[in-house]
């Protein structure tokens, strides 16, 4: 990238501005800045006459040094921040960036802040630089969501570098700041009708100018806080992490000169652009799509609204497309940007995740089409604090970039199904503080979920999301010294994990009760939870969207006198029999009152009957399944002493088989089961192989070879599909019928020849399924694949 | 006199240090001389090798193990008996009591399990990673109905029948160790009190650990571990430590067996036995401890100190003599809470391999490691990955003539040929390509080091590099400079393999008492000359208990300290004097300054107030100093005893290089870059615009390039 500053037209910039402010930023390519700024050029192949001396020895050198300084900034914010969202959730990202903003590298923590990170500095060089002026010495901060962050709290706070009187790049934090105001403490408002409803934001400002903080910024950003003491708190510690980064980079700089890193940079986002380039080349040029339904959009909602996502890869390149998706409704919402940056997060575990988290180099193999006005290209005013919108995007993203590369067997190493807070919900306690403030503080329970199945082996309970790797839920004794409550139980439901091949990894259930207060009450947020977005991969399960539970004026006390406590779920039903699913945002948690948690488990990974049945005892064994699972779902029989009986096993799992032949329904259009040779064919999915029958590209299930359809069409359409109710799997399924009163079914496609499950949705029954893979018209020849 | 008459005369000091291959026995004379006893570990029963050290030793100093022992006044021991024990799992059984409904918390890792202990290219890659095991089986967790809340108050008593039911359920599990961890004991320990006298008056012997008696701080993951982790190893450890004290009685040792502890003292047999979990890492840390103490009488207040192996460089920081320490580790990819000196790893040493990154064609140096086997190319082992020991040999600065410890001799040739082929890929030739892997791993080794120093608020150009481990000779002079140290000191060169073992006989015995705390702004001062009152007096019996010294024993008292609402707390020295406001005034300006030096002028924000998470007394021995040996001798000449050629990158290629004997340097000897200088076990490499010397000591000092 060579972008070179040109004159700006001050009506054209305007026009430019107030359109970002109102359908969001989409960051270009190049940039216009004012001619005023001059950027620092990025190689010698630019300053002729100058040799940046680079070999291969320093580069690797100093990419682990501006990875290491990275870190450091990130570390200086958290440990010196005062809010557990930054120091326990690691809800927070340092970057290093080039002058016109591409992510060298970012830190591993949120990991969808790296999308928004160039589109920030793109803004601020776009309609900044010519007023009110882009220095040394100056300190940008920002949270407006239709620049480019996920939501209000998230705030940027970033310094351009300069360099011989050039921009040089940019050091960038951004941290989900606790309490910035709004009518609810914490900010997220269920009942929200647009973001004037919302804690309000600030487009970029300068916060500090000559290296000296504008105290009239601080203060306009502190004043609209409850809690004014840890907003300025948090905006020191995100200034004590810049002043650590630029006083490691200008070390840098010193010792090895401005031009070699300048080049290193520059060939760090190349290479790693490169590499992105070279794993999508090894993926057929197709098109992969995920239609999903969420709901929740306001209190009450009963409706379901669509998300759609398609990538459509060709050559080295993939392009990402929200076409489809509901238009923007109730709380759902996340801007534009945020859909670029959804996605770009989504993508890093199967395409970058050995590239020290390179974000330029990823973005630049990518393209974004998102439309205007939609749940995940949400147009100002909409409101945008939940970060449903994002989190659904990322997780969708995520899912489906593990279907389009589990066909693929070096790329689907690094994939897996569903992982924790795909289907967001959060905890929290509101409670009266000293002189009429109310004190505000969140669980991080939700953090302790599981990882999705691999394609090679289990998830892993606790293992984190997607969202960040580095994600840490605090000791109850941390939560009970910071809030009036007691947890009755925080224990492992094991069973939890999605079925499949491979099982998603589970998490805990916690029980809550009041204490000291008679006016605290739990924030239960996020999504209804029955309609799970916990999707698995190539014919696994999905994993439950987790629930709430409550009841109030209960026993606990004279439980506790009696020295008794009710030590999990079924304890405390018996303790209060009049709970109930169905809990409001707000839940009283007094002296009586008990609530109950449980975080989204991983999803599973491949069709439960190929999971090899000494695993299934070894999970039976482990409480990972409860007997009538091991059973009906993995069809596996033991004998007395615990071993398999390999005998019935095998009948047990004929017969499930040939059941879901007799009760799915049959192919909406039947192929004849004619089979062909799919060994060494090329894989569109993991279950689904393109084989070529009389010169035709045809869709075959890649264990039996039994053909599915015509490449043309949806090879879904030649499958047998069975519905099922989500209740069905287990009591840790809500009903979405009781819940949101609609008839959401889990769909299972079926190989009409062997009854392999190739894939599942999650639909209204009513719906026709939709094609989820095409290959390009182009690659329909024998020799494209 | 020489020192084999001064250790006949009596008053010696022993410090045995047992590694992994070797276990090490350093004698120190009154006049500071050492000698070195060395033999091969042995695992099937430690103390084998223990006394077989000390025997060693006696035998150079023509004594035998009886008479050396005899005329010992201390003999101090850092053990790895009880880490080993964890490592390879032949631990204890044990079986685990918690609060009813909290069994799991050891399940969890409170979300760190995947990434505690593991590589970030792990942590990147979803797929490498794994999630340890928990420290105790779920079939092994017992829960009890009791609860505390945070104040200590009794929400759910604790039952005789309950306790009954725990002591049945024991008899049915049949542990051989019992960990007691219930919520909120560190702040009423009633309960695990009470349950442990049950288990002890049923269970005759059975060791029993109690987390507030073990890890007394909030945090109910980090507390349990470490009491777990204290239940493995105890029985073990019971029988090893009194295999220890009875040995040394038997062999003629008058005095008490003293053991290192993770956080740099030395610890009595009993409180060994009773807390096996503090003598984990005791070896490394007294090397650290022993850097300060000894270093400190040498004239290095301020010591960067770094150890570099076969497979890690281990970093900490000694700072106007005191070193750093933390509350918390990762053992065995779990956290364990216990006060500990601060010391950083990473996996960058001698067997680091370097690989091409395909995809880019870029050369990465580690974080996977050869190790010892198949270890490097050139030890012939069957390692066919390039290491940067490799690269050492193909430049010259390893003697490919010279076998390393145990005769293990060096192929040079393969280790070229290794070179060559990654070269041939980068387009360099096989020196450059040597050169360029000894530059990217000391480069990474920099970074931790800067991370260990001025991230944490050290200056690096106020401090002196201490190195010692096989490979820092060849690198240190590297990584030094680049972190902007004027000086590397190799110390006491002839100990510097074991050094470890040496730290130890200059160790204290030093024992911390800890109370976890919830105290803000504004301070009841009645309040904090309470918690002060009380910590003293444990402090205080337990020197009594011990037979202390009064006039020996000092006391230091410090705070764990935050801003309200952060989580992460900051080391502050507490104010002398009575608990008044004025005290007040000055542990917040304590504070403020420890805050300061930490995160950088500006950042704290007093206005906001403070709080006091924990505070604690460590009460030290301070007995009379060990003495330090002395380097000036008539056989000293200072002369290179040889040449080769050696390739010095900052010269672009091979330079007929001088080679000295470290035993050779006086303390006028002066050598000038480039110059090798070799010890038994280490190789300076004193580089272009360096020169080195030996101090009065025995230390040698490299100095740098000035400016660089």
């Amino acid at each position: 990238m060579n972008t070179r500053p040109t004159l700006i037209d001050p009506q054209d910039e305007l026009a430019r501005r107030h359109l970002s402010f109102r359908v969001g930023y989409d960051p270009p390519v190049e940039p216009l800045i004012d001619p005023s700024i001059s950027l620092y050029p990025e190689s010698e192949e630019f300053m002729p006459g100058r040799d940046t001396g680079m070999d291969v020895f320093t580069y690797e050198i100093i990419r682990s040094k501006l990875w290491n300084l990275n870190l450091d900034h990130s570390d200086t914010v958290r440990r010196t921040s005062g809010s557990n969202i930054v120091v326990e959730g690691y809800d927070l990202t340092s970057a290093i960036a080039t002058g016109i903003g591409e992510v060298v590298t970012f830190s591993p923590y949120t990991m969808f802040f790296a999308g928004t990170t160039d589109a920030v500095i793109k803004w601020t060089l776009e309609h900044r630089s010519m007023n009110v002026g882009i220095a040394e010495g100056d300190i940008f901060m920002q949270d407006d969501p239709w620049v480019g962050t996920n939501h209000q709290f998230d705030t940027a706070v970033y310094t351009p570098v300069f360099v011989e009187g050039m921009l040089f790049g940019w050091l960038y934090n951004c941290v989900h700041q606790r309490e910035i105001g709004g009518r609810w403490p914490g900010g997220f408002d269920p009942e929200a009708i647009d973001c004037y409803t919302e804690p309000s934001f600030m487009p970029p400002v300068k916060l500090a100018e000559n290296d000296r903080i504008r105290e009239d910024i601080l203060d306009l950003w502190t004043r609209r806080s409850r809690l004014p003491d840890v907003a300025e708190l948090e905006v020191r510690s995100q200034l004590a992490g810049l002043r650590t980064a630029r006083m490691r980079l200008d070390a840098i700089i010193t010792r090895y000169g401005a031009p070699v890193v300048r080049a290193a940079m520059a060939k760090m986002i190349a290479d790693s652009a490169e590499t992105v380039g070279a794993r999508l080349g090894q993926l057929p040029d197709a098109t992969w799509k995920d239609e999903r339904y969420i709901s929740g959009a306001v209190r009450g909602d009963s409706r379901v609204h669509k998300l759609c996502l398609t990538f459509e890869k060709r050559g080295n390149r993939l392009s990402a497309s929200n076409a489809g998706t509901d238009p923007s409704v109730g709380t759902l919402n996340t801007p534009r940007g945020m859909f670029r940056a959804a996605v770009m997060a989504g993508l890093l575990p199967v395409l970058a995740h050995d590239l020290y988290l390179c974000a330029g180099g990823l973005l630049r193999q990518l393209d974004f089409e998102c439309e205007e006005g939609s749940i995940n290209g949400a147009s100002h005013p909409a409101s945008v604090a939940s970060s449903i919108g994002s989190v659904a995007t990322t997780n969708q993203a995520q899912v489906l970039g593990a279907k389009m590369v589990s066909g693929c067997r070096d790329l689907a190493q690094h994939a897996f199904a569903s992982s924790t807070i795909h289907t967001l919900t959060s905890t929290g306690m509101v409670w009266p503080g000293e002189y009429g403030s109310m004190n505000v503080d969140s669980f991080t329970d939700l953090l302790s979920g599981g990882i999705g199945a691999f394609n090679h082996r289990d998830g892993m309970a606790y293992g984190g999301s997607v969202l960040a790797v580095a994600h840490r839920f605090s000791d109850v004794e941390r939560f009970e010294q910071a809030m009036p409550m007691l947890y009755l139980y925080r224990r492992e439901l094991p069973w939890v994990g999605g079925h499949g091949k491979w099982r998603g990894g589970a998490n805990y259930v916690s029980g809550y009760v009041g204490r000291l207060s008679q006016d605290a009450y739990v924030q239960a947020g996020g999504l209804p939870q029955s309609v799970t977005m916990g999707l698995g991969v190539c014919g696994g399960m999905p994993s439950t969207g987790g629930y709430f539970w409550w009841a109030p004026d209960t026993e606990v006390r004279d439980w506790f006198a009696q020295g008794s406590m009710p030590a999990g779920p079924e304890e405390l039903r018996k303790l209060a029999p009049h709970g109930t699913f169905l809990v409001d945002r707000q839940n009283r948690l007094c002296d009586r009152d008990v609530f109950e948690y449980l975080a989204n488990p991983g999803a599973g990974w491949g069709d439960p009957l190929e999971r090899d049945p000494t695993r299934v005892a070894e999970d039976l064994a482990a409480g990972r399944v409860r007997l009538s699972e091991a059973v009906t779902i993995y069809g596996v029989d033991f004998l007395e002493d615990g071993r398999v009986d390999e005998e019935e096993t095998a009948n047990r799992r004929s017969r499930i088989r040939l059941e879901r032949k007799q009760q799915g329904r049959a192919p909406r259009t039947p192929s004849g089961e004619e089979r062909v040779e799919v060994a060494g064919a090329p894989k569109v999915t993991e279950g689904v192989a393109v084989a070529w029958v009389a010169g035709d590209p045809h869709f075959a299930c890649a264990r039996c070879g039994t053909v599915l359809s015509d490449a043309r069409q949806p090879y879904r359409h030649g499958c047998i599909e069975l519905d099922s109710s989500l209740t069905e799997i287990s009591e840790a399924f809500l009903d979405p019928l009781t819940q949101i009163g609609e008839d959401i079914v889990l769909r299972s496609f079926a190989c009409p020849g062997c009854s392999t499950i190739v894939d599942r949705t999650i639909s209204r029954r009513a719906d026709t399924p939709f094609s989820d893979v095409e290959i390009s018209a182009e690659a329909r020849g024998p020799d494209r694949l | 006199m020489d020192p084999l008459t001064r250790a006949q005369e009596g008053d010696v000091v022993i410090g045995v240090d047992i590694g992994g291959t070797f276990t090490d026995a350093v004698v120190v004379s009154t006049d500071g001389s050492t000698t070195v006893g060395k033999v091969l570990t042995t695992p099937e029963d430690f103390s084998e090798g223990f006394f077989g050290a000390i025997a060693d030793a006696a035998q150079r100093l023509e004594l035998s193990e009886s008479q050396l022992l005899s005329r010992a006044k201390k003999l101090a021991h850092g053990t790895t008996v009880g880490i080993n024990a964890l490592v390879t799992g032949s631990v204890a059984r044990v079986g685990l009591v918690s609060t009813l409904g909290h069994g799991d918390s050891v399940r969890g890792h409170i979300g760190q399990g995947r990434i505690q202990g593991a590589s970030i290219e792990e942590v990147l890659d979803f797929a490498a990673s794994s999630m340890p095991d928990p420290v105790v089986p779920r079939h092994q967790v017992i829960e009890i109905r009791e609860r505390l809340g945070p104040q200590g108050e009794v929400v759910v008593p604790l039952t005789d029948t309950e306790m009954d039911r725990v002591v049945d359920e024991l008899e049915m599990l049949q542990p051989e160790a019992v960990a007691l961890a219930f919520l909120w004991s560190f702040v009423n320990p009633e309960h695990e009190e009470k349950v442990a006298r049950r288990i002890s008056a049923a269970f005759p012997g059975l060791f029993v650990s109690m987390s507030h008696d073990v890890a007394p701080r909030i945090g109910e993951y980090g507390r349990t571990v470490a009491t777990v982790m204290n239940a493995q190893m105890g029985p073990l450890m019971r029988r090893y430590v009194g295999r220890i004290v009875d040995g040394a009685a038997t062999r003629g040792f008058t005095g008490e067996v003293l053991f290192g502890q993770g956080e740099g003292g030395l610890v009595p047999s009993g409180q060994a036995q009773r807390y096996p979990v503090i003598t984990m890492h005791s070896g490394p840390v007294a090397g650290v401890v022993g850097s300060a103490i000894a270093g400190g009488r040498m004239g290095f207040p301020n010591v960067i100190v770094t150890d570099m192996g076969g497979t890690t460089l281990d970093v900490s920081t000694v700072n106007g003599g005191r070193v750093t320490y933390r509350e918390d580790r990762v053992v065995t990819r779990q956290l364990v809470y216990g006060r500990t000196v601060d010391v950083e790893s990473i996996g960058a040493g001698g067997g680091s391999i370097a690989w091409l990154y395909e995809e880019s064609g870029t050369l990465r140096v580690g974080p996977q490691s050869a190790g010892a086997v198949p270890g490097p190319i050139c030890y012939g082992r069957g390692g066919s990955e390039v290491t940067v020991t490799d690269a050492d040999l193909v430049l010259g600065i390893l003697d490919p003539n010279r076998p390393l410890a145990g005769g293990l001799k060096l192929d040079l040739e393969a280790a070229e040929a290794g070179i060559r082929r990654l070269a041939e890929r980068l387009g360099t030739d096989v020196y450059e390509c040597a050169a360029g892997i000894v530059q990217i791993v000391d480069s990474r080794m920099e970074d931790l080091i800067r991370r260990v120093t001025v991230q944490r608020g050290h200056d690096p150009r106020s401090c002196v590099l201490f190195a010692y481990g096989g490979a820092s000779g060849a690198h240190a002079g590297i990584y030094g400079q680049g972190i902007g140290v004027s000086e590397v000191v190799f110390p006491l060169n002839k100990n510097a393999s074991v050094w470890s073992a040496y730290g130890l006989t200059h160790l204290r015995h030093t024992r911390t008492f800890e109370l976890s705390t919830n105290l803000r702004t504004p301070f009841e001062l009645e309040q904090i000359a309470g918690i002060l009152a009380g910590l003293e007096g444990v402090a205080r019996r337990y020197g009594q208990t011990h037979g202390l010294d009064d006039a020996q024993c000092v006391f230091t008292w410090r705070a764990d300290m935050k801003y309200p609402l952060q989580s992460y707390t900051v080391e502050t020295d507490l104010p002398d004097g009575e608990v008044d406001e004025s005290w007040v005034d000055r542990l917040s300006g304590a504070f403020r300054n420890a805050y300061e030096a930490r995160f950088g002028e500006g950042t704290a924000y007093e206005s906001a107030g403070a709080v006091i998470t924990a505070a604690r007394v460590t009460l030290e021995v301070i007995d009379d100093p060990i003495p330090l040996p002395s380097a000036v001798g008539p056989m000293r000449r200072g002369v290179p005893y040889s040449a080769r050629d050696v390739y010095w990158r900052e010269r672009g290629g091979k330079v007929s290089t001088p080679i000295y004997l470290g035993d050779d340097f006086a303390p006028a000897t002066v050598a000038v870059g480039p110059a090798l200088v070799e010890h038994e076990n280490t190789t300076i490499a004193v580089r272009p615009g360096q020169q080195v010397r030996s101090d009065d000591y025995g230390n040698m000092i490299l100095t740098l390039e000035a400016g660089s």
